[in-house]
């Protein structure tokens, strides 16, 4: 007797409700709970943070500089930047992302990936689309409120953003069809052809940023016509998105898969670093360098460390450029910008920490040997102090190229001194970072508070310690150095790396 | 001949009802080989972590040649290496270049570090392996890279858990070499094992640590 085959769709509602029927699924409470979570940061992050930014965008100058003559430019280059950080984020988590059951019942099976992919990468591609058409329309509001924007003009850039959004959806998913190996060619790519036509004005028009710049309201001339191509190529991506499921490999999705769960259980056990290790690109070239030379023990680790960096040049020179942003912005923070001093400095140090992430595995290394058996003739100390004169130099150097391209660019106020202090500064801050043991069970115990239970927030705040000592030091740098003059500052600077240092010390005794 | 290690009655518990290692008795003398056996759970690791001074015993007394266990000091450091799980590996470095900078960093003259390398890479069969990432290695290779990092140090006494895991019969054969070979030069080992052949091979004492069954066929 033969049975009957269940259809395609039937076989994706199986296996779904399989794994939502499974052992350790959400239970009602727990979704329960994490309603409450999403309502609690909307409430005390998101909408303040909105009105925050609204508010700030309202401010004379920044009102004034989104209304000048440059802000075309600026809008192109953001425009196509956003679609080459979307490539960047698809290599690591794509928006047809499955749990890793997932992946084996329905993206390992004989049914096409254009079908067994298509709910998570349409919810994905919603989610993104609502995010840039909110920040469009918030802008387009702030315009219409504050300098007296008409409507067509709001509802070109509403939609203009919006149509980016299902754009950079595509290109989210491009990037997790190319993977992380190549994916980089990608968004070269489009930071390049981003580049040039900024370079060759006449390439806007036949370019997505172009069209998107075209739609700027204050610097538009005549009817919003850019929508239309603009909309056009947003379907055209829409269409090809079935193919490009199709041909999303095995392996990437299953590797995708696992690394994301590993993060989810971090999340709640506290192991961040081991979640942010699986991301951290593998080295493949440069194995006939020779890292390790005969020389001083300060020059052999300071070899080992560049030619270890070079073993993954792609991340390297990420984090360069992005050392180098972040001294041009800390450098603006003093140089009497229309924006915040504090915001400048703010996303110099957030941009600075991060890029300081590829130049410090050896602090990582270091703090690893900690819990271990004696295995090299220096304690971890001395390795961490060893594995300190790369990051520290190339800190320096960047932050100092980055205030002199800001000085270039038309800020002779840009303060090169000041950049380098707070690339110093976020040196001691990683290696703080990497001395961060298990999460304290004590943040576990609920926090009462008038609006709830913050001991979720709690323990999102020491995941971040690090980032959050970047920021604050950022700030009060920049502060210091409006209020009090530079050399106030570098005393400033100082004390504060010499209690980082003391911190890093205390919790490296700890683990 | 006095003996290196010392131990009188050393226990670990976490609590008065939870005994990691059950309180155990020994003497080594200098050059010799000792064989920790018993069940999963019996305690053999955390004995060989008390050894290296990652842990402190909760009860009992125990020294290294004539001084008690403390990781803090730089002799007791020089004298003692251990392999105790994975060793701290950088994603960065090739096979090679791990232990060049092991060795130098005891201060091995680079040279002769480099030479050393070669004859480890060798004696463990992964010469052709010298310029492999560590994550471009299978799981045996990376326990003989991980016993060869161990011995690119000096030390005079040697702490391995569980030498044989992952390896082949070959594999296992060249370790067994290696150690014995070490033991022989006036090495003190001491490891832990499940594998009878290596308790018959390299071992002149063993040790049953916990709730133990049938011990192994040893010498």
């Amino acid at each position: 007797m033969s049975v009957p085959l269940l259809t395609p769709r039937e076989r994706i509602g199986g296996a779904r409700r399989l794994y939502q029927d499974r052992g350790g699924a959400r239970t009602q409470g727990d979704t329960a709970y994490l309603a409450y979570l999403v309502v609690l940061v909307l409430a005390m992050v998101v909408i303040p943070l909105l009105i925050g930014t609204a508010r700030v965008l309202a401010e004379p100058e920044i009102l004034s500089a989104l209304q000048s003559a440059g802000s075309r430019q600026v809008v192109l280059a953001v425009s196509g930047a956003l679609l080459a950080a979307a490539t960047v984020v698809g290599m690591h988590r794509g928006p047809a992302h499955l749990p890793p059951v997932l992946v084996s019942l329905l993206a390992g099976t004989d049914l096409p990936r254009s079908r067994t992919l298509l709910r998570p990468f349409v919810t994905a591609a919603v989610a993104l689309t609502i995010l840039f058409t909110v920040a469009g329309g918030l802008l387009a509001t702030v315009l219409v409120l504050e300098s007296g924007l008409d409507v067509p003009g709001a509802l070109g850039l509403t939609g203009a953003a919006a149509a980016l959004g299902v754009i950079a959806a595509a290109a989210w998913l491009a990037g997790q069809r190319v993977g992380p190996r190549h994916g980089w060619v990608l968004t070269v790519a489009l930071l390049a052809a981003t580049g040039l036509t900024l370079l060759v004005p006449a390439l806007a028009t036949v370019t997505p940023w172009g069209w998107v710049a075209d739609l700027w309201p204050p610097t538009a001339d005549g009817p919003p016509w850019a929508l239309l191509p603009l909309v056009l190529v947003a379907l055209v991506c829409a269409e090809r998105v079935p193919r490009l499921l199709d041909r999303v490999l095995g392996p990437l999705l299953l590797r995708q898969a696992r690394q994301w769960e590993i993060v989810s259980i971090a999340a709640y056990t506290g192991d961040l670093a081991s979640a942010l290790a699986t991301f951290r690109a593998l080295p493949r070239l440069g194995r006939r360098w020779w890292a390790v030379p005969g020389s001083t023990t300060v020059l052999q680790y300071a070899v080992r460390d560049l030619v270890g960096a070079a073993r993954t040049p792609v991340r390297a020179v990420t984090g360069l450029a992005f050392l180098i942003l972040g001294g041009a912005l800390m450098s603006l923070a003093v140089a009497g910008t229309p924006v915040s001093p504090l915001v400048l400095a703010g996303l110099g140090a957030v941009a600075g920490f991060l890029a300081l992430g590829t130049l410090t595995d050896g602090f990582r290394h270091a703090a690893d040997t900690r819990s271990l058996p004696t295995l090299f003739g220096h304690t971890t100390a001395q390795l961490f102090l060893l594995h300190t004169l790369v990051p520290v130099l190339l800190a320096v150097l960047c932050s100092v190229a980055g205030a002199g391209l800001a000085r270039l660019a038309g800020w002779p106020a840009a303060g090169l001194v000041e950049a380098a202090l707070l690339g110093v500064l976020l040196v001691a801050v990683r290696a703080f970072d990497s001395t961060k043991g298990p999460l304290p069970l004590t943040l576990l115990t609920p926090a009462p508070s008038p609006v709830g239970d913050l001991s979720g927030l709690m323990v999102m705040a020491w995941q971040a310690d690090a980032l959050l000592l970047a920021i604050a030091l950022g700030l009060g740098l920049a502060y210091v150095l409006t209020t009090g003059g530079l050399l106030l500052a570098a005393g400033a600077a100082v004390l504060a790396l010499v209690a980082v240092v003391g911190l890093a010390y205390g919790r490296l005794n700890d683990l | 001949m006095s003996p290196v290690i010392v131990a009188e009655d050393i226990g670990v518990a976490i609590a008065p009802d939870e005994v990691l290692l059950p309180p155990v008795s020994f003497q080594l003398e200098t050059g010799s080989a000792l064989a920790v056996v018993g069940p999963n759970g019996a305690g053999k690791t955390t004995l060989l972590r008390v050894l290296a001074g990652l842990i402190a015993p909760t009860s009992g007394l125990v020294s290294v040649a004539g001084a008690s266990i403390e990781e803090r000091n730089p002799v007791f450091r020089r004298r003692v290496a251990a392999l105790i799980g994975m060793p701290p590996l950088a994603r960065d470095l090739t096979v090679r270049e791990h232990l060049v900078l092991v060795a130098t960093s005891w201060g091995t003259p680079a040279d002769h570090a480099q030479e050393q390398s070669d004859a480890l890479l060798t004696s463990f069969d992964l010469a052709r392996l010298g310029r492999r990432f560590p994550h471009e290695l299978s799981s045996g290779q990376v326990q003989l890279f991980s016993i060869a990092l161990t011995l690119a140090r000096p030390f005079n006494l040697l702490v391995v858990d569980e030498p044989e895991q992952r390896l082949d019969r070959h594999r296992l054969g060249l370790v067994t070499a290696a150690l014995q070979a070490h033991v022989r030069a006036g090495t003190t080992l001491v490891f832990a094992t499940h594998s009878a052949d290596l308790v018959e091979q390299l071992a002149n004492q063993v040790l049953e640590v916990g709730d133990v069954g049938p011990a192994p066929d040893s010498a």
